[in-house]
């Protein structure tokens, strides 16, 4: 029985080595080089938590009350659940194109296109917010120190440059960028919870920008911003290729950001429910600090725009290595031009791909603002339609995650309940915010759908017109000979085969 | 806490399992599947997808493309170079004895793989003054270190009282068609007898050449 065991095992080695690649098909991009505090960094900084702790929690107060912290828990428990489904491949394959991919695998090519357009709608929307972002508040910073940039003129030039500063970071190697997030991201946290943590003892007072625009006794849109407070916690996936040991790191990163920022998000909403320390704003998105006494309040001011320009540049940048790096995936299978897909021979990075996904970004919100348009108006337009991007792409690849388990056989008894549980909670939430506040999401979701159908009409029909078949969708950074212990590489057994 | 220190618990059991499951790949050979491991070693499927993970997060196993079969990963290579006992053909042994006339320095012939090096051949008239172990725990303060470290164009290495006062080294790489370093020259000696090692270099490092296709 053994014997004969053994004998067919050694055909199918035989086999399955004939059948591995010789290199990777993601090869050109630089591999197995980061640790674990940059792959954290990436989740983490696509996350923006710091500047989403003096945010969403001051939406939800009006309605949620003193309950705003405990929203913000059960919104970490749901997202702490979507994360063991992502894990589920994360621990499986080393996909650059992180969701896409999985939803590929899981759920076929054509689900997973839509899955791969919807990531691409999210990541791209939050660049984008954060490029404006960081573009407000560095033009705030820039008023604290003094200097009084004539808005109107400077702000879609402040854009451009923030734009180009990111997409030069990130073109220069992923090692670089990677760094530079992690630095940017921890001072940002950091500053932060330092004036927040001041505030609360001392009697300063915040104004907030975006404060108020959620009215009372909107508990479905609050779940839902609550729920859009975490998304980007899944980008790490998308530098699995570039991660060391990515099977462990990957899948670390992916566990412990939602907890993270689930400490981060109920501790400032602990903060926020404390009467008197912050009032809403009406318009614009940069706070103003007031009270005490002195230059205190102007200083922690300074410090707080210039710790939130930083969550938000390395949001952008953090948001646009995912973005770039799940293009630079259709681009190597064939859905979008091949031009995509190449890398840097020094940088080993998608250069090209960045270059064009930085000046689109950039371009698009300078033209916002060139035109006129309000920046809260468009950040909240951004925010919106990038959230709904990521929220459908997340329950495609929490759905995917059973059926993949169960296409490779290893989908263990009562496996599918926690996916199950969580995609019903999470279009639950969808569908709750959205009625309750049309006029917020209905917009954007139509130019979502716009750009989803576009996309996947573009896409397939792209695929047709070069006869790329379906199936050889879903490319990832599969073992190759080199990842083998085979027998080829044993020089000092007399080189005997077999 | 003395918990945290000893293996207690159901830890025993738990790398027993691991270790069953690393066997039973290797039994089964490539291409195995979860379900058959567990069906093979009676586990519950639950453990053996959970320490299979562990196994491929660790490197010591990988999945093949298709996601549902495993085979032994690059890590495993180390257990097997530990295990082998190689055999140098007589050529090869000519030609290091003939090296071996022309200096009166000691002339080791190591394997440098997976970043440890192995002891093939020893010179018996200068036996090396440290065991296998003693060499990889301060390797990377020895002239092998040195040229395990550095890149395809460093080819041979020196350093002084390295591995004992009084003596010098000089490492020359040994590589294959592709480049790659996987056994070396240690030359071991006193200063006078490295300075004429050094002197020769170039033709020792042509001897190294040539014995890389008599160690295949």
């Amino acid at each position: 029985m053994d014997g004969e065991d053994t004998g067919r095992g050694r055909t199918i080695q035989d086999d399955a080595a004939a059948r591995l690649r010789p290199s990777s098909p993601v090869v050109g991009l630089s591999r197995r080089t980061l640790a674990f505090p940059q792959v954290l960094a990436q989740s983490v900084a696509a996350v923006a938590p710091s500047a989403v702790m003096v945010t969403l929690p001051l939406l939800a107060h009006p309605t949620a009350g003193g309950a705003t912290p405990l929203v913000f828990v059960a919104a970490a428990a749901l997202m702490v659940a979507v994360a063991s489904c992502v894990n589920v491949f994360a621990t499986r394959m080393v996909a650059p194109g992180g969701l896409y991919s999985y939803t590929v695998k899981g759920l076929g090519p054509l689900a997973g296109l839509a899955a791969g357009l919807s990531l691409v709608v999210g990541y791209a929307g939050a660049a984008a917010a954060s490029v404006l972002g960081a573009t407000e508040f560095g033009l705030a910073f820039l008023g604290d120190l003094g200097l009084d940039p004539a808005a109107g003129v400077v702000r879609p030039l402040a854009a451009l440059v923030v734009a180009a500063a990111a997409g030069a970071v990130m073109v220069r190697g992923v090692r670089l960028s990677a760094g530079a997030v992690l630095v940017v991201e921890a001072l940002a946290i950091s500053t932060v919870v330092a004036v927040l943590a001041v505030a609360g003892w001392t009697d300063l007072r915040i104004d907030a920008g975006l404060g108020g625009s959620v009215a009372d006794g909107h508990w479905g849109l609050v779940l839902l911003l609550a729920m859009v407070a975490f998304v980007g916690f899944e980008s790490a996936t998308t530098l699995s290729s570039e991660s060391q040991r990515p099977f462990a790191l990957v899948p670390r990163a992916v566990r412990w950001t939602p907890i993270v920022a689930g400490v981060l998000f109920s501790a400032a909403a602990v903060l926020v429910t404390r009467d008197g320390i912050v009032a809403a704003g009406d318009t614009g998105l940069a706070w103003e600090l007031s009270g005490g006494g002195g230059a205190g309040p102007r200083v922690a001011e300074a410090l707080l725009h210039l710790g939130v320009f930083g969550s938000w540049f390395a949001c952008a940048c953090g948001s646009t290595t995912a973005l770039t790096r799940t293009l630079f995936t259709m681009a190597r299978e064939g859905v979008l031009p091949e031009a995509l897909g190449r890398t840097h021979h020094r940088w080993r990075t998608p250069a090209r791909t960045l270059v064009l996904a930085t000046a689109l970004v950039g371009g698009a919100v300078a033209v916002a603002t060139v035109l006129g348009a309000a920046p809260d108006v468009v950040f909240v337009w951004l925010l919106t339609l990038s959230a709904q991007g990521y929220v459908v792409a997340y329950v495609f690849c929490v759905v995917a995650a059973p059926a993949f388990l169960r296409r490779i056989d290893e989908l263990p008894r009562g496996g599918w309940v926690v996916p199950s549980l969580t995609a019903l909670v999470m279009a639950g939430v969808v569908l709750w915010g959205t009625a309750l506040d049309p006029g917020r999401f209905s917009r954007p979701a139509v130019v979502y759908v716009a750009l989803l159908g576009a996309g996947l009409g573009l896409s397939l029909l792209r695929l047709r017109r070069r006869g790329v078949r379906l199936s050889s969708l879903g490319l990832y950074d599969e073992t190759t000979t080199g990842d083998l212990l085979t027998r080829r590489r044993t020089t000092w057994r007399g080189g005997r085969h077999g | 806490m003395a918990e945290n220190t000893s293996i207690g618990g159901r830890q025993p059991k738990a790398i027993q399992n691991a270790l069953a499951v690393l066997e039973a790949v290797a039994l089964s050979g490539s291409g195995v599947t979860a379900k058959q491991i567990a069906a093979r070693l009676s586990m519950p499927p639950a453990t053996v997808y959970r320490i299979l993970n562990l196994l491929v997060a660790e490197e010591y196993l990988v999945r093949l493309p298709e996601l549902s079969g495993f085979a032994l990963g690059r890590r495993v290579d180390v257990f097997v170079d530990a295990a082998l006992t190689p055999t140098i053909v007589q050529s090869a042994r000519d030609l290091l004895e003939e090296l071996r006339m022309s200096v009166r320095v000691g002339i080791h012939l190591c394997s440098c793989r997976s970043g440890v090096v192995r002891i093939l051949d020893a010179d018996p008239d200068f036996p090396p003054p440290l065991t296998e172990p003693e060499l990889n725990e301060r390797l990377a303060r020895t002239a092998l270190g040195d040229l395990m470290a550095g890149g395809r164009e460093q080819r041979t290495t020196h350093r002084v009282a390295d591995v004992a006062t009084d003596s010098e080294s000089v490492a020359v790489g040994i590589y294959n068609r592709d480049g790659d370093l996987h056994a070396a020259l240690w030359m071991l000696g006193s200063p006078g007898g490295i300075a004429v090692v050094r002197e020769r270099l170039t033709t020792i490092a042509r001897r190294a050449d040539d014995l890389d296709p008599l160690l295949h």
